[in-house]
């Protein structure tokens, strides 16, 4: 089976990761227009070449980030999250808290 | 049909090369969060365990990593306890698992764990790249499983922490692999 | 080889078919008045029905492989519309109607088989959802209704009723469900489109798409530039980096799908039989052998190689369905990319470009609307941008617009 890297588990199947979509910049969602919102949802990059992805190990629920070549399917690197966010993200609703 | 839980050994097994006991009714509560580890600090137990590692404290449990921020404590001689952990008790930042209520806990041990194991499990438990004291977190017959390798009454098993839904399911699987070194005359 | 057959093959009394073959290759002009990106089933029905229908024969369809060699080779040819949004229904029953006729609009046999599809449920939830498609089926004119456990015992008494602890508790049954032989499929269209003056070019890739202040001029292939008055693109998996070319973000991603065939055996499957449980569909082709498809690979990926983990958990689900399978072997696995919208319907219709047409975002459901999508599209052409009726819902700019037509539980994994 093809194998993948988790940074905290080390060398897994393929089948013990779930894929969670590229790694794209969320908009704001209380300012930004319905034309981009939509770009951020529905849209991904489609160049056929590498990508950066977000990926879960399912036993122990550690989302990563990978970069993989879509036409090769050859993962090139594996990293954690933190790599490229250090702040905590909170949303906030018209009329709530949080 | 009779469910496979209910064919496990509670005692130490006979002339069985393996035996799978059940410890669900065994105590373990986790905690998560950034604060986890100061938590466990205050408690007087080690913070500074390796994520994917088991450390033994005797009489106070194991205290097992799964990252840098989850810990589960488990009591494989102490009784479930009905008391839950309360958030509100915990210090900021860290978050009660309940781990009792999610993962059904069985143990495997004999000497062949590894290589039976190997049947179910893709990653290689061997002592050579699973020693004691190292945990993994992967998939044994299609379904998620936490296996822990720690001493217990003076003997290696593998503790295996599956969804709670799924014990049933797990230890049919685990049994029907068994099976093959279990069989007299071999 | 006996010497009378030899002489019969070489001699004039063979009974050749007059254009059996399509034309042989020619140069490739400078300028048509229609180019179609994609040389499969929707392309070439697209100029068929441009030609044939609205006069419109100076059209180059640009096939960068051979005819009908992508998903319409790869597909597993179900004809049905049994889908669940009113939009849906109306669309695929009106290409199920065409494909009734189509080996008579062709004079060539496509080999149109209604044998019917039958759905299985094992969950509530999947009875109630059954319900809600038969009554809006019936609403489109279609044979589609709930039938029990007898009902499906009778239809298919090899079919295993309580397949991995998940019983069957009732089956939507489409008797408009049907196959064809979908390379006949391609030929037929290909046939009748060249006959009447297109020009099919295989072997000719569309490497760079030109415009020009909102309108598009021309296409630049690996044979040199054609200019054009419009284009159509219809190139399935590789749909959203050939927009790409043209300037245009498509809401798209592409996933393997992979299919399965075994030895063919004596014909005793008639109807085609998918599971919404099980991600899997088993159905017998003409020539005997058992076709199994399924769910998509986990993650996007442009490239159609078979997988070892995909293949398992397939045959794993067509032996839960039936059991004597486990006895039979398989003879060939190949994949297909699909290129899959959010909501599981296409995006047919304008685009941002003017003259710049898409039929894209066909997914794992582009072979059974290929006759609708090639009369739509053409009526698109011919029209200079007025999109019919029946396409409208398929907008790409209904996901600005947050207006999804949401075929997911119609068409996952029981095609």
């Amino acid at each position: 089976m093809k194998i993948m890297h988790c940074p905290l588990n080390g060398p897994r199947n393929i089948s013990e990761f779930t894929y969670g979509g590229q790694v794209h910049t969320m908009p704001d969602p209380k300012t930004c227009d319905d034309p981009s919102w939509a770009r951020y949802v529905f849209y991904e990059d489609n160049d056929i070449g590498i990508v950066r992805e977000w990926w879960q190990h399912t036993p122990s629920s550690y989302w990563f980030i990978a970069e993989r070549h879509n036409g090769s399917d050859d993962i090139l690197r594996t990293y954690d999250p933190g790599e490229l966010f250090t702040d905590r993200v909170d949303f906030q609703t018209p009329g709530g808290e949080s | 049909m009779a469910s496979p839980l209910q064919s496990l050994a509670f005692e130490g097994g006979g002339n069985e090369a393996l035996v799978l006991r059940d410890f669900r009714l065994a105590r373990r509560a986790g905690v998560r969060g950034p604060g986890a580890s100061d938590l466990l600090t205050s408690h007087g137990l080690p913070a500074d365990i390796a994520p994917n590692r088991i450390s033994d404290q005797s009489d106070r449990g194991l205290v097992m990593a799964l990252s840098q921020r989850e810990f589960w404590l488990l009591h494989p001689d102490a009784a479930a306890s009905s008391q839950q952990p309360d958030s509100a008790a915990l210090a900021a930042g860290a978050w009660p698992l309940y781990c009792q209520h999610s993962h059904a806990w069985l143990m495997l041990s004999g000497e062949p764990k590894a290589a039976m194991m190997a049947k179910l499990c893709g990653v290689d438990l061997g002592d050579g790249a699973f020693p004691l004291g190292q945990v993994a977190q992967t998939q044994m017959a299609h379904v998620s499983v936490v296996i822990a390798h720690h001493d217990y009454q003076n003997e290696a098993v593998f503790s295996l922490f599956v969804d709670q839904s799924l014990a049933e399911y797990a230890a049919g699987a685990l049994i029907d692999a068994m099976s093959e070194f279990n069989q007299s005359g071999i | 080889m006996p010497v009378a057959l030899l002489k019969y093959g070489l001699g004039d009394d063979f009974p050749f078919e007059d254009h059996a073959d399509l034309p042989g290759p020619t140069a490739l002009r400078d300028h048509y008045d229609v180019v179609i990106i994609g040389g499969g089933g929707h392309g070439v029905a697209t100029a068929y029905y441009l030609a044939k229908y609205h006069g419109i024969t100076n059209v180059a369809v640009l096939e960068k492989a051979y005819l009908g060699g992508g998903n319409t080779a790869r597909n597993t040819a179900v004809i049905r519309s049994n889908y669940l949004t009113p939009e849906g229904v109306a669309f695929y029953s009106a290409s199920v109607k065409l494909y009734e006729q189509l080996s008579n609009e062709f004079d060539f046999n496509i080999m149109y088989s209604q044998r019917g599809q039958l759905t299985l449920a094992h969950t509530d939830a999947t009875v109630r959802a059954f319900r809600q498609r038969a009554e809006v089926n019936k609403h489109f004119g279609g044979r589609t209704e709930l039938i029990d456990r007898q009902a499906i015992a009778e239809l298919v008494p090899c079919l295993n009723l309580d397949p991995a602890e998940l019983p069957v508790l009732a089956g939507l049954w489409h008797r408009d469900g049907a196959t064809a032989r979908h390379d006949a499929v391609a030929w037929g269209y290909a046939r009748g489109a060249t006959q009447r003056g297109v020009e099919l070019h295989q072997l000719t890739e569309v490497t760079d798409i030109a415009s020009d202040s909102g309108r598009v001029t021309g296409v630049v292939t690996n044979r040199g530039t054609v200019h054009c008055g419009c284009v159509v693109q219809a190139v399935a998996g590789h749909s959203a980096p050939l927009a790409k070319k043209a300037g245009i973000d498509l809401p798209l991603v592409a996933y393997p799908l992979q299919a399965m065939v075994t030895l063919p055996v004596k014909p005793f499957l008639n109807p085609l039989v998918s599971s919404s449980a099980l991600h899997c569909y088993v159905q017998q082709t003409s020539r005997g052998e058992i076709v199994i498809g399924g769910g998509s690979d986990p993650y996007p990926l442009y490239q159609s190689r078979a997988s070892l983990p995909l293949k398992e958990s397939l045959i794993a689900s067509a032996v839960d369905m039936f059991p004597f399978l486990s006895e039979m072997r398989l003879l060939r696995q190949w994949a297909g990319i699909t290129d899959m919208t959010t909501d599981y319907s296409p995006i047919m219709g304008l685009s941002p470009l003017e003259n710049y047409y898409l039929d894209a975002g066909w997914g794992t459901w582009g072979f059974k609307a290929t006759p609708i999508c090639g009369q739509t599209m053409a009526q698109l052409v011919a029209s200079g941008g007025q999109v019919p009726e029946l396409i409208q819902p398929f907008a790409l700019d209904r996901f600005d617009r947050f207006q999804q037509v949401n075929e997911m539980g119609a068409t996952a994994a029981s095609h």
